[in-house]
């Protein structure tokens, strides 16, 4: 029986948005509470940089000013660029892979899984439109010019494959607002003709029905997942820290606020006081604050598998930093007790 | 019901309990809070030590002469990880801490120091980056220590290279990829060869580690194929 995938035609209209739209839908999957999904959406001319993307290297600043094009980052484990506009469609597949290797021959971990996503794309555009269009794992290509490209992040088996495919795209600007070599080409060069882009969102739908045997529903985004939207704008997407410079807030599943304790083991005198301070000063935001206590030496599974840890955990393990409070992935206190006062400032203004 | 604590010695569930005690670690005595069954606590200080510190202040403390019981000790402390430089740097430690309490050589307070700077120029990975193995280097420190060796010196510079590199010719036969857990075993087995051959120092009941305290904690560990695992 065909699985039931969630399609979703969500625009928020507001390009740093869209991507914490994304995310948001991504955390949903992964924290179990939403089914594999399918995004679908257009949006107005940006620039998107991968996590390890380098905005001085990778975009040409002047001219993303000088063509009203927007700068955003989106999470990706490649250092991959892209440009679209209003004659791309953007695309968010947000699903867990497990259920992928069925559909896999000569299985190679990750590449196989982005081919068999960019697969999909080209079924889908050959059957409507009647081009020829190869799949590997980097992309879609058409007469070997790339016209579909994504970036790509994995939470264990889940992962957030986001890319564009380049329908009408206006690749003049592309070449001004990048530094990429890429070579391209949009559906509309290749057919000769503009091509409405709903006619590709149902070919693209087509596509991965038919080679992944899946159905689906077309819903709308959750409350939960709405939520998310605005905190991971507010925290994250609206800010330079990330766009610009590449630096996040560390949020844990469903983007609570979050609290690492990291204590000695068994906690001393000075971690016991810590541990208390921090769960008497969160007491009435339990709903928006996660605490995670962890004891130097005991592994990172003591909160259950497939754990998140902040990347400062690791430095401040590696450090014997300890007592220490992290706040949403930023080493706050450190080897000395923080008044109730400051650790509560400190948590307020991140939440 | 809060889950126990274990003791990081012999991981048996610790007991709250307010008593003097002494530290299993660096000898200290203080009012404790969770002793195990066994009698081993760990004062604050000792819980909350660096990598470098817990070193030194468990080989300046000890009276043990076995170094490989000094290193089973300090390889559970949770400062210490599977895997890591701070390895390089143990070996020396041990064997300079061992040799002290057999009455063998001049060494102080500042030959730990001294073999934790000099081990610390080991980095990460040399094994495999660089082709010698912190662990073996260790022993190479220990003579170069011990015997006051420097570059322009004549018999003792050969000692301090010669250990060095039996003590590496020792963990390259184990193959990989690397545990430095066994790559201690191995060093500190080949410098206690190297001390009763070269030195006539014997080290009286040196521990077996077999079969390997480690084994269950390393998700790379090399099973049968490793002289400790069992």
């Amino acid at each position: 029986m065909p699985a039931v995938w969630r399609l979703l035609k969500f625009i928020k209209g507001n390009p740093k948005m869209e991507w914490a739209v994304n995310e948001a839908i991504f955390r949903s999957r992964r924290t179990g509470l939403a089914p594999d999904t399918l995004r679908l959406w257009q949006g107005s001319a940006s620039v998107v940089l991968g996590t390890p993307s380098s905005f001085k290297d990778d975009v040409n600043h002047e001219n993303c000013i000088k063509n009203g094009v927007e700068i955003v980052r989106a999470n990706s484990v490649s250092p991959e660029v892209f440009y679209y506009d209003m004659g791309s469609l953007n695309f968010a597949f947000a699903i867990d892979t497990s259920e992928l290797k069925q559909f896999i021959e000569n299985y190679q971990p990750v590449l196989s899984e982005y081919q068999l996503l960019n697969e999909c794309i080209a079924v889908g555009l050959n059957k409507k439109f009647r081009v020829t269009s190869k799949a590997d794992a980097t992309g879609v290509y058409i007469n070997n010019k790339k016209v579909s490209e994504s970036l790509q992040v994995w939470f264990y088996d889940y992962l957030l494959f986001q890319g564009t495919a380049h329908i009408n795209t206006n690749l003049s600007i592309y070449n001004q607002v990048t530094r990429s070599k890429k070579q391209l080409t949009t559906l509309k060069l290749e057919i000769g003709e503009e091509i409405p882009v709903g006619e590709v969102i149902n070919a693209l739908v087509q596509g991965v029905e038919e080679k992944l045997d899946v159905k689906f529903n077309e819903q709308n985004i959750t409350e939960e997942e709405q939520k998310l939207i605005q905190k991971l704008y507010r925290v994250k997407y609206r800010l330079d820290k990330w766009n610009i410079s590449g630096r996040e807030p560390f949020l844990i599943g469903m983007g609570k606020t979050t609290v690492e304790v990291f204590v000695a083991y068994p906690p001393t005198s000075k971690c016991r006081e810590l541990i208390d301070l921090v769960k008497n000063v969160t007491s009435d935001l339990q709903n928006e604050v996660e605490i995670r206590v962890w004891m130097r030496g005991r592994g990172i599974n003591q909160h259950g598998p497939c754990p998140e840890i902040s990347p400062v955990l690791r430095y401040v393990e590696k450090h014997s930093t300890l007592p220490a409070i992290i706040i949403n992935g930023e080493l706050k206190f450190s080897e000395s007790i923080p008044s109730k006062e400051d650790l509560r400032k400190a948590i307020l203004e991140v939440s | 019901m809060e889950e126990p604590f274990y003791c990081i010695i012999c991981d048996k569930p610790m007991q709250p309990k307010r008593e003097i005690a002494v530290c299993s670690f660096c000898g200290k005595k203080e009012v404790s809070d969770y002793v195990c069954p066994d009698g081993h606590y760990v004062c604050e200080d000792c819980r909350t030590a660096s990598l470098e510190e817990i070193v030194k202040k468990v080989c300046v403390a000890t009276r043990e002469t076995d170094p490989v019981k000094i290193a089973i000790l300090l390889m559970k402390h949770p400062a210490i990880q599977m895997y890591g430089p701070e390895h390089h740097y143990l070996v020396s430690n041990v064997l300079l801490a061992a040799l002290r309490n057999l009455g063998k050589f001049n060494i102080d307070k500042s030959s730990f120091e001294e073999a934790i700077k000099r081990g610390k120029r080991m980095p990460l990975g040399s094994c495999g980056l660089l082709g010698t193995c912190g662990a073996a280097v260790g022993v190479g420190i220990t003579i170069s220590i011990a015997k006051k060796a420097t570059w322009t010196s004549d018999k003792e510079r050969s000692l301090a290279m010669q250990a060095t590199s039996e003590a590496l010719c020792r963990i390259a036969e184990i193959e990989g990829p690397r545990c430095c857990k066994a790559s201690t075993f191995a060093a500190i087995e080949t410098a206690a060869k190297f001390f009763e051959q070269e030195f006539g120092i014997k080290i009286p009941s040196l521990t077996d580690p077999k079969p390997c305290y480690f084994r269950n904690l390393n998700t790379e560990c090399l099973g049968n194929r490793c002289p400790y695992y069992r």
